[in-house]
């Protein structure tokens, strides 16, 4: 039988992290902003 | 919100906290860096109808069975951008809570938290 692999679909929002903190994961990033809970509204791509 | 909301220990909702960003309210790139139109409706649409998209296959796939999944439009700072995932499953949720606050979606680190919220219908702020 012939088995067809599901096409991957390149995501173009997922794990994309913001521009000058490709080095660090979202955690670390987190805890650079202390406590403030609110994501940041407008941060460019 | 102001209010004080209990934060379940077992749900089968997460919330990711003011995750969708509304053209309207602000300028907004897409990922070909293209500032959105906010009066374009079709370009907005179609930039919120990708989002969902991406969100709902990615989190179904990797974490298990979405049974309804809500994002928040409004243009108030009160549930900005908030979206709403109710999985079938609570240890579904429980493990997507924990990895998706480790994750990155469209240039921002995810906020993710257990939500008592089930009744999408009926949701309130008590």
């Amino acid at each position: 039988p012939v088995v067809k692999e599901k096409a991957k679909i390149k995501y173009k929002f997922w794990d994309v992290p913001p521009v000058g903190y490709e080095h660090i994961t979202p955690l670390q990033f987190k805890t650079m902003q202390g406590k403030v809970i609110k994501a940041p509204v407008n941060m460019p791509i | 919100c102001s209010k004080v909301h209990n934060k379940p220990t077992f749900s089968q909702t997460v919330l990711l906290k003011n995750l969708y960003v509304n053209p309207l309210s602000t300028t907004v790139r897409t990922p070909d860096n293209i500032v959105l139109d906010p009066n374009n409706e079709e370009q907005v649409q179609k930039h919120f109808d990708d989002i969902f998209e991406e969100l709902f296959i990615e989190m179904e796939s990797k974490y298990g069975e979405i049974e309804e999944m809500n994002i928040c439009d409004n243009l108030s700072e009160h549930l900005a951008g908030n979206t709403y995932v109710k999985f079938r499953y609570e240890e579904d949720s429980e493990k997507a809570c924990q990895d998706l606050n480790n994750r990155w979606f469209n240039g921002r680190p995810i906020y993710a938290e257990l939500s008592p919220v089930t009744d999408f219908h009926e949701a309130c702020c008590r």
